[in-house]
C-alpha cells in the first residue's frame, strides 16, 4: 500500500514527519506546481473551485509516482470540499488508475486506516505498532510544522525591514529545507535555532514604519502560497509588514477546541462577526468577517481577503466586508483566485492597493 | 390596514410560495411577490451586486430592490437547512445579512432562522416568523398547520405531473390546463436546482419551449422522496445538499427508468454544487446508452437562439433514435 493526500499548504511536512518516525511508504506529490495546476483544470469539472483542480493535479502526478491509496481530509458540509472525493474517484477512474479511497470526514474515520491494513506496512523495522509508537510519530511531526510556522511568522515580520530585496525568501526557504530534513527531535532543534538566528541577521533598516496588513480568507488559498500566487510575499516586498490569520497548527487547535487562550483565536473572530452575521455560515465565513473587525480595531492599515473563484461560503463575507470596511474605516481588498489569475496583474493591484493605505496614513497623521 | 409582507419571486419561491403565502395571509397579513424576472430587474440586482456569484442570487438583489418600497416587511428566511441530515447551499444561511450589509435602508428583514438539520421544524421558528402578526401561539400555530395542508396539496398536484411553476399559477387561481389532453410524445426529464429551472428567465423559458417540441416534462419533484434516496444509494458518500441530493436522485432514478427518452440538467454557472455533481450525473449518463443526455450551463449572457439551436438539435436526436428502434424492431419481428 502507497498511501498519497493532496497538498494544503504546508500539510505535507507534518505528515511527511510523522510517515518518517512510523517508517511508512508513502508518495507525496511534488509541491503544487504550474503542471499540477494544468492537469487538474485538464480533468476537472470546468467551475469547481480552485482548491479542487489543484489537489486533483497533485493526485494524477501522485498515482504517475506509482501511488494506490488516497487519505482526504474532508468534512460534512455545507462547504464542497466535503464531496470532493465523489468526483475525483469517478475522474481518476475514469482515468484508468486503480484507486481506494479514505476520506476522513470524522475522526471515527481514521479506523479506516486499520481496514485498510495500515499495520501490515508500517512496521519495517519494529515488529508490533503500538499505541505510544502513533503518539511519538504525531508529536515529532506537529513539532516540525510548528518549527516550520514559526521561521514562516518571523520572515513576515523581517522581510519589510530587509535591505536587499529577496533575502529573506531566500532564507526562508534554505530554512525549510533544513527543518524537512531533520531526523529526530534533537537535529530539528538544532536546525530550527540556526535558521532563527539567520534570519535575524539579515541585514534590516528598522528606521522603516512599514504598514501592517492582515491576510484572511478561505483556509486553503490562505496557507498555500502557490494558489495565493506568494502574495505574503510581494506585500512584504512592498514594504507591508503581514499578519496571517489561520495557520495549519490554529486550524487543528481550532478544530479540537483548544484556542480558548490564543489572542487571535477562530473562536473570537467569530464572536466579533455576530453583529453582521448572526449564524454559522460554513467554513471559515464567519471567521474573515470577525478577523477584519478585530483588526481594524487593533488599528491595522488594511486587510486583504482570499477566496477562490466560485466559494461559496466567502461570497458572503465578501458581501458582509464591504460593509465592515465602511463601518470601521479599514480599506478591504478582496481578491478572487483561480488558474487563471496571473502574477502581475495580483501585483499591479497590490501596488495600487499599498499606494491607497500610505495615503491614508499620511491623510491621518495630517489631520492629527 | 393588513401589514404587507414581501416575498421575492425568486430562489424558494419556486418550492415554498403556498405553504408561505397561507401562512401570512391566515395571520391577517397582505403578501405582496415581485413581478416576474425581467431584464430590468436583473439590471437593477447587478447595480448593488457586489463579487461574482450564481445567477440566482443575483436576481434575488433585483427582486428585493422592487419589492422594497411597496411593503413593511421582507420574509427571507435564513435556510440553513429545510430537510433532515441536508444543508441548502451556504448563500442561503448569510443571505438576510448579505442584503442588509450591502443595502441597509431596506424594509425590516423577518429572517427566520430555519434549520431543520437536526429537530426538525421547531415551534420556535414558527412562532418567530408569525409574531409580527399576531402575539397568539395557538393562532400562529393554525396557521402553520393549515398552511401545512395546503403545501401538502400543492406537492401533490406537482407528482400528478404538472411543474411547480404551473401547480403555483393554479394555488394562485389561473387555468391549468390538465396533462391528459395535451398532446405530447417524447418524455423529457428535466433536473437542477428548482430556481435556475423554473425562473423563467434564468433558464430561457426552457419548459415551454420543450413542451413546443411537443415533450411531456418529467421533473424531480414528482418522485417521492424515497426514490431519491434509492437513487443516490450507491454513492459511496451522502450527498449533504438538498437540491444536489434531489437533482441527482432523479436523475439517477430516470436515467435507470425506462419512462424517459432524454435528460436535461440545466446548472446555472458558478453554481458551487452543481459544479460538483455534474460530473457524477455526466458519469451515469456516459454509461446509459439507451437515453439521451444533455447538460446547459446558463448565465446572464446566454443566448436564446443558442439554446434553441441545442435543444432542436436534442429533440431530433430522440426522434431518430426512436425511429432506429422501431426499423429495429420490426427487422427482429420478420
Amino acid at each position: 500500500m502507497k498511501i498519497t493526500f493532496p497538498h494544503m499548504g504546508r500539510m505535507d511536512i507534518f505528515i511527511k514527519g510523522m510517515v518518517k518516525a512510523l517508517g511508512m511508504e508513502t508518495v507525496i506529490p511534488p509541491t503544487n506546481s504550474k503542471k499540477a495546476l494544468d492537469l487538474g483544470v485538464k480533468y476537472a469539472p470546468e467551475f469547481v473551485c480552485l482548491p479542487f483542480k489543484l489537489m486533483l493535479g497533485n493526485l494524477i502526478e501522485a498515482f504517475e509516482k506509482g501511488a494506490d491509496t488516497v487519505i482526504m481530509v474532508s468534512d460534512k458540509g455545507p462547504c464542497r470540499l466535503g464531496l470532493y472525493g465523489l468526483p475525483m474517484q469517478i475522474i481518476l477512474k475514469n482515468l484508468g488508475y486503480k484507486t481506494n479511497w479514505l476520506i476522513l470526514d470524522t475522526p471515527h474515520a481514521l479506523y479506516g486506516l486499520f481496514q485498510l491494513g495500515i499495520e501490515k506496512d508500517v512496521v519495517k523495522y519494529r515488529d508490533k505498532l503500538t499505541f505510544v509508537d502513533g503518539l511519538l510519530a504525531f508529536h515529532f511531526g506537529w513539532k516540525k510544522m510548528l518549527a516550520i510556522e514559526e521561521i514562516e511568522r518571523l520572515s513576515l515580520k523581517i522581510r519589510p525591514y530587509e535591505i536587499n530585496k529577496g533575502d529573506t525568501t531566500k532564507g526562508l526557504y534554505q530554512g525549510m529545507e533544513a527543518i524537512e530534513s531533520a531526523d529526530n527531535l534533537y537535529d530539528l532543534k538544532k536546525a530550527k535555532d540556526a535558521v532563527i538566528k539567520d534570519l535575524r541577521s539579515i541585514p534590516q533598516d528598522r528606521n522603516r514604519r512599514p504598514l501592517k496588513i492582515a491576510i484572511a480568507g478561505e483556509i486553503f488559498v490562505v496557507l498555500d502560497s502557490f494558489a495565493n500566487l506568494d502574495i505574503e510575499k510581494k506585500l512584504g516586498e512592498l514594504g507591508c509588514e503581514v499578519d496571517r490569520t489561520i495557520w495549519f497548527s490554529t486550524h487543528i487547535l481550532h478544530h479540537v477546541g483548544l484556542d480558548k487562550f490564543m489572542r487571535r483565536s477562530k473562536r473570537k473572530a467569530v464572536r466579533a462577526a455576530r453583529p453582521y452575521l448572526k449564524y454559522p455560515v460554513g467554513a471559515e465565513c464567519n471567521a474573515t468577517v470577525g478577523y477584519a473587525i478585530l483588526y481594524a480595531k487593533e488599528g491595522y492599515d488594511g486587510f486583504i481577503h482570499l477566496m477562490p473563484f466560485t466559494c461559496m461560503p466567502e461570497f458572503v463575507a465578501s458581501g458582509i466586508l464591504t460593509r465592515v470596511s465602511k463601518d470601521y474605516d479599514i480599506p478591504i481588498f478582496t481578491v478572487e483566485l483561480e488558474e487563471h489569475s496571473s502574477q502581475t496583474h495580483l501585483m499591479t493591484r497590490l501596488e495600487a492597493f499599498v499606494d491607497l493605505l500610505h495615503r491614508k496614513r499620511a491623510k491621518k497623521k495630517v489631520n492629527s | 390596514m393588513a401589514i404587507r409582507v414581501g416575498i421575492p419571486r425568486a430562489l424558494l419561491y419556486y418550492r415554498f410560495y403556498p405553504l408561505w403565502k397561507t401562512f401570512f395571509t391566515e395571520l391577517g397579513a397582505e403578501v405582496i411577490v415581485s413581478e416576474p424576472t425581467t431584464q430590468e430587474i436583473f439590471r437593477k440586482g447587478l447595480k448593488k451586486f457586489i463579487g461574482d456569484t450564481c445567477l440566482p442570487m443575483k436576481l434575488v438583489f433585483g427582486h428585493v430592490i422592487t419589492l422594497a418600497d411597496k411593503v413593511d416587511y421582507l420574509f427571507i428566511p435564513r435556510l440553513v437547512s429545510i430537510e433532515k441530515d441536508t444543508y441548502l447551499c451556504p448563500h442561503f444561511a448569510g443571505l438576510p445579512d448579505v442584503l442588509r450589509a450591502i443595502m441597509p435602508d431596506l424594509p425590516p428583514i423577518l429572517d427566520t432562522y430555519f434549520n431543520v438539520r437536526k429537530k426538525g421544524v421547531t415551534m420556535r421558528s414558527i412562532y418567530e416568523a408569525g409574531k409580527r402578526f399576531d402575539k397568539n401561539p395557538r393562532r400562529i400555530y393554525l396557521a402553520y398547520q393549515k398552511a401545512q395542508e395546503v403545501y401538502k396539496k400543492f406537492l401533490e398536484r406537482i407528482r400528478d405531473g404538472i411543474t411547480p411553476q404551473e401547480a403555483i399559477q393554479a394555488f394562485d387561481g389561473e387555468e391549468v390546463p390538465p396533462v391528459k389532453e395535451r398532446k405530447e410524445r417524447l418524455n423529457i426529464a428535466l433536473v437542477g436546482n428548482p430556481y435556475t429551472v423554473y425562473d423563467p428567465f434564468s433558464s430561457l423559458n426552457i419548459i415551454q419551449k420543450l413542451r413546443k417540441l411537443e415533450a411531456r416534462i418529467y421533473t424531480s419533484e414528482m418522485i417521492p422522496d424515497e426514490t431519491i434516496e434509492e437513487g443516490i444509494r450507491a454513492l459511496s458518500k451522502r450527498i449533504y445538499w438538498t437540491f444536489g441530493k434531489e437533482t441527482v436522485g432523479a436523475a439517477f432514478h430516470y436515467l435507470d427508468s425506462k419512462e424517459i427518452d432524454g435528460l436535461i440538467y440545466i446548472i446555472s454557472f458558478e453554481c458551487g454544487p452543481d459544479s460538483l455533481l455534474k460530473e457524477i450525473v455526466d458519469d451515469k449518463a456516459r454509461k446509459n446508452k439507451k437515453v439521451a443526455y444533455m447538460s446547459l450551463v446558463i448565465d446572464e449572457h446566454t443566448g436564446e437562439t443558442g439554446i434553441d439551436t441545442r435543444l432542436d438539435a436534442f429533440v431530433e436526436m430522440i426522434k431518430r433514435r426512436r425511429r432506429s428502434k422501431k426499423m429495429e424492431g420490426e427487422k427482429n419481428g420478420k
